[in-house]
């Protein structure tokens, strides 16, 4: 299996070598579908997700910044921001892009995330040892694209408990964070 | 920009797991564009799809997907101009207008060419069309001064956020770009607060039935 660093993806940010794109095809395209068939799509709109993922990576490859998320975090917003548009028939998602907000603010008290690989493995761990009962809400909300009402109605809990459970998971990821930094 | 009201972590962890409808997400992309302390937020939920993709077993992929995404990058001309030149066209339209750029494609970029439609004394409203939402609703409401938004109730959620002016309910006072992420439970009755009318885009599930009886009237004519 290859290695997907930050020194392979700038790699890629100066050179758009086809090659290497056939490497991130091949450690993420089996991944983007299996999160899709997760979510509940069949295999080959699954697998059409997958693709326009890929080609919207290929595209926009220079938009990443590192400085605000890792690669794979990346990789996820272009998949979810694609099956949302293919669901829902839309031109455009309703999604602003993180990576492309630049904020005005001079905001003192807003707390800066700095997201290095480091970091990106330090949150990796901590959402793995999330209390069973927040990681379970938080698997349902992300891998089978399930809402608040949705979660709430699968695990019989009123719904604000699941959002209790989704701050607490907040918290938790937070605290994990600050411990890191 | 200093904002004091903020959607709940909750909303910002659907939003990012994409567990929202299109009038809720509108919404928290209008606030997170304008603020740092949310936006940040997003960025760590985004982080945990990130390690959901990393950890996520291998699907078999059909055989012949590489090569129909080689050939799809060989032919494509290396062409970045599009995206580049919108999100020009985006930064140069923010400078001159106060709806936040997120807001645009569904309200356009200025307040004044918004064409309203009258629901009480003091109180416009345009709803917006959110196709192939089955029950989500988004509605612009202009209320005047002083003036107080109809009492009504929605069969579930509801999200308010502040374009221009403020209003107070009993959860608090929001400002420009504020978000009020009420549960259904809240009972909330929103003033306009200040010298200015009030602009203010209102996502809800279900849509909003007046209880008054004036109100009622123009809820037969206009569905808001
Ligand atoms: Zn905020």
């Amino acid at each position: 299996m290859i290695q997907i660093d930050i020194t392979f993806v700038k790699k890629l940010q100066i050179k758009k070598n086809p090659k290497d794109f056939s490497m991130l095809f091949q450690f993420y395209g089996p991944k983007i579908k299996a999160l899709m068939i997760r979510s509940g799509s069949d295999y080959a709109f699954a697998e059409d997700i997958m693709h326009d993922t890929m080609l919207t990576v290929w595209k926009k490859i220079d938009l990443y910044n590192s400085s605000k998320g890792s690669f794979s975090s990346w990789i996820y917003t272009i998949a979810r921001n694609n099956r949302i548009d293919i669901l829902r028939k839309k031109s455009s998602q309703p999604y602003v892009d993180i990576n492309e907000v630049e904020m005005m603010s001079n905001d003192p008290d807003s707390e800066k995330i700095i997201l290095d690989s480091q970091t990106a493995a330090n949150i990796k761990k901590m959402v793995r040892q999330l209390p069973q009962k927040q990681k379970i809400i938080i698997e349902m909300a992300f891998n089978e694209d399930l809402t608040q009402k949705e979660i709430a109605e699968k695990l019989e809990i009123p719904i604000g408990t699941v959002k209790s459970r989704m701050r607490l998971a907040y918290i938790k990821l937070k605290e994990g964070f600050k411990e890191y930094q | 920009m200093k904002l004091s009201q903020h959607p709940d972590p909750a909303s910002l962890l659907s939003y990012s797991s994409g567990g929202l409808s299109t009038p809720f997400s509108i919404l928290i992309s209008a606030h997170i564009s304008l603020c740092n302390t949310c936006s940040e937020k997003v960025k760590l939920y985004n982080e945990i799809g990130g390690v959901l993709i990393e950890d996520t077993a291998d699907a078999d992929l059909s055989q012949d997907a590489l090569n129909k995404f080689m050939n799809a990058i060989v032919h494509e001309s290396d062409d970045r101009l599009p995206t580049d030149s919108k999100n020009v066209d985006i930064q140069q339209q923010n400078n001159n207008t106060e709806i936040p750029f997120p807001l645009y494609k569904y309200i356009g970029s200025s307040i004044e060419k918004i064409k309203w439609r009258y629901l009480a004394p003091g109180i416009k409203r345009v709803s917006i069309l959110m196709e192939g939402e089955k029950n989500a609703y988004l509605s612009l409401l202009h209320i005047g001064p002083g003036k107080k938004i109809p009492e009504h109730t929605h069969t579930g959620e509801e999200m308010t956020f502040v374009i221009s002016g403020s209003f107070q309910d009993k959860t608090g006072v929001y400002n420009i770009g504020d978000l009020a992420d009420h549960d259904e439970e809240i009972e909330h009755q929103p003033t306009v607060i200040g010298k200015h009318p009030c602009v203010c885009i209102v996502a809800t599930e279900g849509p909003m039935i007046f209880k008054s009886f004036f109100a009622n009237l123009f809820q037969s004519f206009y569905r808001i």
